[in-house]
């Protein structure tokens, strides 16, 4: 600090003594007319370019603005020396004395960083230097006396030799070389004033208007005096005073910062009085443009007022950091000329401290309800808050999807159970809801409903109240969680299992199901059908069907059947609750569970009683029908032995009796024959009777109907018949036939009938064969009658055969066989 | 002295028959039977030479009657008849002690002669 006061005073120094010695000059040339004038406004203008240049570098040392202000100034005197009556003074002050407008154009072009942005620029500014050094320095070369109007005895000191054309020429070329210079830097310093914006164009303005008026008029005093030398001398004046202004301009730009510093007051008294902090830091700053963004250390990062990350900043925006309380409260983005005026930005952010860091704490606020609500929308389940009328007032977006509703805010304000609960239960959820005020308290509950898309939906929902500042309920948040497909999956579980349990409950088949303990946990109906316990008897306890004597082996069958064997179709006897004993055909399994664990294992009973019954009727049914098989070819022999075959033998005998006869006793042979013609005619009877027993040929040649006849002919009881015109399958029309013979034969043997009525006929795809007789009855089938023999064969065909005899009322034999 | 002769049959056709064949070739018919018991009983009565004895009877059968008969050690000779052949009784005819057997269509005089000897 106390090196650059040392040079400022030092410079300042330099300055006054400039002052003076220009001075000097002036007072003591033969050749200046206007002294006191050219004193005033050319020593004013040295000085002030010097003064305010001293005055930025102190206030502002980075910036070489100053610095090009304080060099403008000092080259400037350089002009004074053309006021010397030295003619080496004079030489020296043509030479240099034009250095000053270099300077001049490179403070203009490098306004107001100090530093020339731009190649061209830098190339404009050295043309400059290089033109107004060259220029001059050919000039005293060429012309020995280079001003003879202002001052016709100053000479050039350096000249080689006079030529007029020359001098014309180089004078040509310079003019022309100027011109073009100082309309190139008007037109670039006009341009950027144009293209500047805000608080630069601010601070442009009047440097660069009062630069390029200077500049305009240096130009139009070039041209003017080109053709007319002397007539541009009242420009002159004008140029000086606009030169003069420069630095005014300068210094005015510094004053308008001091006055924007006592904007200060009047953020203290916006932000007071509630204007946004932004818009008051904006007006304070002069920077329209301004936007703070503010620091989330747990983030480190800067988000914008609303809590939004902040997006990349545009080029040529400058930042500035701000602290409160030791730590980085927020960060103002502004336009870079403010960081010319740091103490401004100082001033204003240390007043507007407090306000930015508690911005910075709501910037917070909203960042972390940002967050939530991004967790909010991503989350699965489904959230929403409800009004206490019971309006969704708001929802995340699974709430608003499982809605079905296209647009977010068509959920919005509907009534929760319009939007989440099928029709049939609107009504109770309302008046649960109702109900549930003003307390709220956190409940659980399902629905199923269709929503907007015809998705059928069930969703499980959890509630709980949110309160306002005074405590009462303002929201009940309604958390809920889509369970459709598990409702589905439970469903088809239950029905499944309904099935089964309706298969079970249906089965013929008596199921009981034993759990490891050797406990029965189930026991259908068939089962107490079967063996006579009811469930409840014999659920929990062990089971009582087993036959007593065999726990051992059962036990040990259990044991088998839990380590996975399967048995099927093992019969076996169990016992009843009544003790009597019931034949099954038993199947055992193990049950398992999903990991293949024995839990239980399950038997099934079949009840063969039934059919063990009808096998050993089979069996008797056939051993009689062997039986009765024997008995008739017995009978046959013995009728063939005892008839036909005793009447041969003795007709062979009578013959041979003949025979020895024939000679001797012809009469007696006669006799003989003739008695053997007898025999032999019986013996023919006899073996026609015998085939007829056999099986009756008429039934074969002719039919039922005909065999019918045939037995009734010989019957000595008058028969009735009917017989149907359908022919019978063969074996029904022989097991119609034998019935009919048989029981003739009975009523003939046993009845006592005066008449007898046969009826075959065909009622509903059966042969039913009927004959009744009006005898004595009481016939028991169990006599010999060949009743048993006769149902035999009605059975082996798949038939029945009744009888109803009462004593004293006839009797009636019904047999019915399928067709 | 023609030979005295009881024949022993159920079947009444059969015994007119061999009566009149037996008789008419020179043996004399001194009685009949019809069933096991009667034939006993008519060979002790009647004492024959010949016992013409079917083999099946209604009570006992021929061999069973033959075996009671030839107990007593001597007469008459049993002969075994039958509508049957021989080769149906297999040895029971040997068996039992008759003098021979003759089918039933086979009767003569000559053949039970034959027997006898």
């Amino acid at each position: 600090m106390s090196a650059r006061l040392l040079f400022l005073a030092a410079a300042a120094t330099l300055g006054l003594a400039l002052v003076g010695a220009a001075t000097l000059l002036v007072i003591t040339s033969d050749h200046e007319d206007n002294k006191a004038t050219t004193i005033a406004l050319a020593v004013t203008a040295g000085i002030s370019f010097i003064a305010s240049g001293l005055v930025a570098v102190w206030r502002r040392p980075e910036n070489r603005t100053g610095y090009l202000l304080a060099a403008v100034g000092y080259l400037w005197f350089f002009g004074a020396l053309n006021e010397s009556n030295n003619d080496w003074l004079f030489t020296a002050g043509g030479a240099l004395g034009s250095l000053v407008f270099g300077a001049f154009i490179h403070l203009l072009l490098a306004f107001p960083g100090g530093r020339l942005a731009r190649r061209r620029d830098l190339w404009l500014v050295l043309s400059t230097y290089a033109l107004v050094l060259t220029g001059s320095v050919a000039t005293l070369l060429l012309v020995e006396v280079p001003n003879p109007k202002v001052c016709p005895g100053c000479r050039s000191t350096i000249v080689v030799g006079s030529n007029d054309g020359l001098e014309t020429v180089l004078t040509v070329i310079v003019t022309a070389l100027s011109l073009a210079l100082l309309a190139t830097v008007l037109v670039i310093v006009v341009t950027r004033y144009l293209r500047s914006r805000g608080a630069l164009r601010r601070a442009l303005g009047p440097v660069l208007g009062a630069g390029a008026f200077a500049m305009f008029i240096l130009a139009l005093q070039v041209s003017i005096d080109t053709y007319s030398v002397g007539a541009a001398e009242p420009l002159e004046w004008v140029f000086l005073a606009a030169f003069a202004t420069v630095p005014l301009a300068f210094l005015l730009g510094v004053l308008r910062s001091r006055l924007a510093r006592s904007g200060v007051g009047d953020l203290l008294l916006a932000l007071g009085r509630g204007t946004p902090i932004r818009d008051a830091l904006a007006g304070a700053l002069a920077d329209p443009t301004l936007e703070i963004a503010y620091w989330l250390p747990e983030r480190e990062r800067f988000v914008s007022a609303d809590g939004k990350p902040l997006p990349d900043q545009p080029e040529g925006r400058a930042t500035t950091l701000v602290d409160h309380a030791g730590r980085p409260a927020a960060a103002l983005l502004h336009d870079p000329m403010l960081t010319h005026e740091p103490e401004l930005v100082e001033a204003v952010v240390a007043a507007a401290g407090l306000w930015l860091d508690n911005e910075r704490l709501q910037a917070k606020l909203r960042a972390e309800v940002a967050f939530l609500e991004a967790i909010v929308n991503a989350s699965p389940s489904l959230l929403c808050s409800v009004d206490r009328e019971g309006r969704i007032a708001n929802l995340n977006d699974a709430a608003w999807q499982a809605s079905g509703y296209v647009e977010e805010n068509d959920v919005k304000g509907q009534l929760f159970w319009d939007a989440f609960v099928g029709p049939e239960a609107r009504t109770e959820a309302r008046r649960r809801f109702e109900e549930a005020a003003p307390a709220h308290e956190a409940v659980s509950f399902e629905h199923t409903f269709v929503n907007q898309l015809g998705e059928r939906l069930t969703i499980a929902w959890s509630t709980a109240p949110l309160y306002d500042e005074d405590g009462s309920v303002r929201y009940v948040v309604c958390g809920g969680l889509d369970i459709t497909e598990r409702e589905q999956q439970h469903r088809q579980l239950q029905a499944s299992e309904e099935r089964l349990r309706a298969a079970i409950d249906a089965s013929p088949v008596a199921i009981v199901e034993y759990a490891l303990d050797d406990t029965i946990t189930r026991w259908n109906p068939a089962a107490e059908r079967i063996f006579g316990w009811t469930a409840e008897q014999v659920i929990g306890g062990k089971a009582r069907h087993q036959p007593p004597g065999r726990e051992a082996e059962l036990a040990e069958l259990f044991r088998r059947v839990r380590d996975g064997e399967v048995y099927m179709g093992v019969e076996s006897k169990r016992v009843r609750s009544d003790g009597s004993q019931v034949n099954v055909a038993i199947a055992a399994a193990p049950i398992r569970d999903s990991d293949g664990q024995v839990v239980s294992h399950m038997a099934l009973f079949a009840d063969i009683t039934e059919r063990k019954r009808h096998e050993e009727e089979l069996l008797a049914s056939r051993a009689r029908i062997v039986q009765a098989g024997d008995e008739a070819r017995r009978q046959l022999e013995r009728n063939l032995h005892d008839g036909a075959q005793q009447r041969l033998v003795a007709l062979s005998i009578s013959l041979r009796l003949a025979q020895s006869k024939v000679s001797t006793d012809p009469d007696a042979a006669e006799a003989v024959l003739e008695g053997a013609r007898t025999e032999l005619a019986a013996a023919l009877d006899d073996l026609r009777e015998l085939a007829r027993g056999i099986h009756p040929a008429v039934l074969t040649d002719r039919g039922l109907r005909a065999a019918v006849e045939a037995l009734a002919a010989r019957s000595p009881v008058p028969v009735e018949f009917e017989t149907p015109d359908e022919a019978l399958p063969r074996p029904v029309e022989a097991a119609a036939y034998y019935v009919i013979a048989e029981e003739l034969a009975n009523v003939i043997k046993h009845a006592g009938a005066t008449m007898v009525n046969v009826r075959v006929a065909c009622e509903d795809g059966r042969a039913v064969i009927a004959v009744s007789d009006d005898g004595v009855g009481g016939a028991d089938p169990g006599d010999g009658s060949g009743l048993s023999g006769l149902a035999d064969r009605v059975e082996a065909l798949g038939g029945s055969l009744s009888i109803e005899s009462p004593p004293g009322g006839g009797t009636r034999v019904t047999a019915s066989i399928p067709l | 002295m023609p030979k005295t002769v009881v024949i022993a049959d159920d079947h009444p056709s059969f015994r007119a028959s061999a009566r009149a064949i037996l008789q008419a070739e020179g043996f004399e018919v001194i009685g009949e039977a019809e069933d096991g018991a009667s034939t006993i009983a008519a060979v002790g009565e009647l004492a024959p030479d010949v016992v013409l004895l079917d083999v099946q009877l209604p009570d006992l059968d021929g061999f069973a009657v033959c075996r009671e008969l030839c107990l007593n050690g001597g007469p008459p000779a049993v002969v075994l008849v039958s509508s049957r052949d021989a080769c149906d009784y297999g040895r029971l005819i040997e068996q039992s002690g008759a003098r021979g057997f003759i089918a039933k269509a086979e009767l003569s005089g000559a053949a039970l002669a034959d027997l006898l000897g």
